[in-house]
């Protein structure tokens, strides 16, 4: 592997569940519980796994848009977690976000070229004229016509605002961007274009992603390794290619037989999971999986699974793979 | 036939862009903002230019303005809204009078604006302690019934008409402040207020840059009808006694004095409760007006 760009090491967030009067704290929920795992320059890193298991909390927790409970985030070998709040100001931009909905991440009151510049003034980088001609050339650069410089964000069709989310993401030149699910509210033929585009990009500033995901065809298109979480917690982590070929954890060999395969003569058995995604505020006892899991056997109910490399760079968290 | 049409289209498409069309346009669409704007405007040109409209000085009392056995005279040509039980033009009185009421209702709503504003984006923005302990004083300021909480203080400073306006602003931010309140918790969920932190903008920039012009409208709509009510309020403080004194006129005081001569001189009551009506009335329709073109996505190109 190249070298590491951000390692991210027991990454914890836990929210209190407060009750009663006194707003006493009665609980936890896990939301992201223990998660672990290093980046390299210039990779891609998929993030998969069902609504509510923790992953939008995790790409956000490196960011500290939520503060995280424990564990530690390494930048280039240096904990972000601790930083002071000035520190924290520069590394942000080495560290932006694609958010998932292009209507909601763009405030309706500005126009295009307030957005993109806003990053610029708050880090207080060049003049007016200079972050003018920035804006230009990055609305060139994601497919937009510089032109649409003074317009608002409800004029843009849903693709267009990714794009513009995108080049805000991209004006304080980062090395790395966590794409929060950036293509799941579009069209599949947009789709498509904004991820070429995410390629095109990664190739030009040299970037490294964080893409997170729950459509394991964009995954697979785009990530160069696929980290799998269920409940807070990794399942498993490893290649692309020996995901999609070789998957050993029972859980992402049901999820990939929910892909659908586009050739209606080829018929493959569909493991379909029982149950719902057990409350992360009372994890089950043992494997968190084991509730719905097909294959449970009785150590999976009493012991937590260590995290093991069972393949070469193929890490999975399963008593019986 | 082909080439000649696109031509006719051009040339209105050209005639749809002139001004004057795009004025007419939005009149037909917003009527009741137009009216609402209109009837401010009248107020703020009798406020400012009340010398030039009235017909005397407000304080000036007239011979021939009683009758012989005493009486307020009825309008005529001299006094044409009549004149008051010692002798002054009600005409001239009232249009003076718009001068208290606008002042008052103007600069307490923007005190309590200011105030509002600001406690409400920090209550909303934070959370937490900070917003329990703003809200709880909300709660306080709220719960005095309003008049005799003003009442109570301008008692206390001496009344004037400067300190009816500093009671009205200081005491009247509690509903402002829940208003912006409420717009914050609604629109601080949405990412593009996550993306300002991700890019590292301060708490202050995202609360006034950010969030602010996105609360716009519902607070311009409530300072809006705020005004309309601070102008009932001064004029009951006037009624009251305590607010502007005499022989400045207030539409307060001139109602307090009309109600006492209502059996044989009614004009002296009329004339300053239609003026109020209709202030308040213009306020309100530019309130309402307002709520519907302050939203972006309403408005058409």
């Amino acid at each position: 592997m190249s070298d590491t760009l951000i390692e991210v090491r027991e990454l914890r967030k836990h929210f209190p569940i407060r009750r009663g009067v006194l707003q006493r704290v009665t609980g936890h929920v896990r939301a992201v519980d223990g998660v672990g795992f290093r980046v390299g320059k210039g990779e891609t890193l998929g993030v998969v796994g069902e609504s509510g298991c923790g992953k939008s909390t995790m790409g956000r927790s490196i960011l500290r848009l939520i503060e995280p409970t424990s564990g530690t985030v390494e930048f280039q070998g240096k904990n972000i977690l601790n930083l002071s709040k000035a520190d924290m100001q520069l590394m942000r931009r080495q560290m932006q976000i694609v958010f998932q909905d292009p209507y909601a991440s763009l405030n309706p009151r500005f126009t295009v070229a307030k957005t993109l510049m806003e990053p610029m003034i708050v880090h207080k980088l060049h003049d007016k004229a200079t972050r003018m001609s920035r804006v230009k050339s990055l609305l060139e650069r994601v497919g937009l016509d510089p032109d649409y410089a003074e317009r608002f964000p409800h004029e843009f069709s849903g693709g267009q605002r990714q794009r513009i989310g995108i080049a805000r993401a991209l004006t304080l030149n980062p090395k790395l961007l966590i794409l929060d699910e950036p293509v799941a509210a579009l069209d599949v033929s947009v789709q498509s274009q904004v991820l070429n585009l995410l390629k095109d990009l990664q190739d030009e500033f040299a970037l490294t992603y964080l893409f997170i995901a729950h459509d394991l065809s964009v995954v697979r298109h785009i990530s160069d390794r696929v980290l799998v979480l269920y409940l807070g917690r990794m399942a498993e982590l490893a290649d692309t290619d020996s995901i999609f070929s070789d998957p050993l954890h029972p859980y992402t060999k049901a999820l990939l037989s929910a892909v659908p395969i586009p050739d209606p003569d080829v018929r493959r058995e569909r493991i379909i999971l029982k149950g719902d995604l057990p409350s992360p505020a009372n994890p089950p006892k043992g494997c968190p999986f084991h509730t719905r899991c097909p294959v449970a056997a009785q150590i999976c109910r009493e012991q937590v699974p260590e995290w093991r490399e069972a393949k070469q760079g193929h890490f999975v968290a399963c008593h019986l793979a | 036939m082909s080439i000649s049409t696109p031509a006719t289209n051009q040339t209105v498409t050209a005639q749809e862009r002139s001004f004057v069309f795009k004025v007419f346009k939005s009149i037909r669409q917003f009527p009741m903002l137009y009216l609402g704007a209109l009837i401010v405007l009248a107020l703020i040109v009798c406020a400012v230019f009340a010398p030039e409209i009235a017909h005397y000085p407000y304080q000036k009392q007239f011979m021939d303005g009683l009758t012989q056995d005493g009486q307020p005279h009825p309008p005529n040509a001299q006094f044409i809204w009549g004149a008051d039980e010692v002798g002054r033009d009600v005409y001239s009185r009232v249009i003076y009078g718009s001068r208290v009421s606008l002042t008052v209702g103007v600069f307490s709503t923007a005190i309590s604006l200011l105030i509002g504003t600001v406690l409400g984006l920090i209550s909303g923005y934070f959370g937490g302690f900070i917003d329990m302990v703003i809200m709880r004083l909300t709660d306080t300021v709220l719960a005095f019934p309003f008049l005799i909480f003003c009442m109570a203080l301008v008692a206390i400073l001496s009344p004037s008409e400067k300190n009816v306006l500093f009671a009205i602003g200081v005491l009247g931010w509690g509903t402002m402040a829940r208003v912006v309140r409420g717009q914050v918790l609604a629109v601080k969920e949405f990412e593009y207020v996550q993306a300002a932190r991700a890019i590292g903008a301060s708490s202050w920039r995202i609360m006034f840059v950010a969030l602010l012009p996105n609360i716009f409208g519902p607070v311009m709509v409530l300072a809006a009808l705020n005004v309309g009510s601070n102008i009932i309020l001064e004029s009951g403080l006037s009624y009251l006694g305590i607010g502007v004194q005499q022989p400045v006129p207030s539409w307060g005081n001139m109602i307090a004095e009309g109600l006492q001569t209502y059996q044989f001189a009614p004009w002296m009551l009329w004339a300053p409760g239609i003026a109020l009506v209709i202030a308040v009335l213009g306020f309100n329709l530019l309130a309402d007006g307002l709520r519907d073109i302050l939203d972006p996505r309403n408005v058409t190109r």
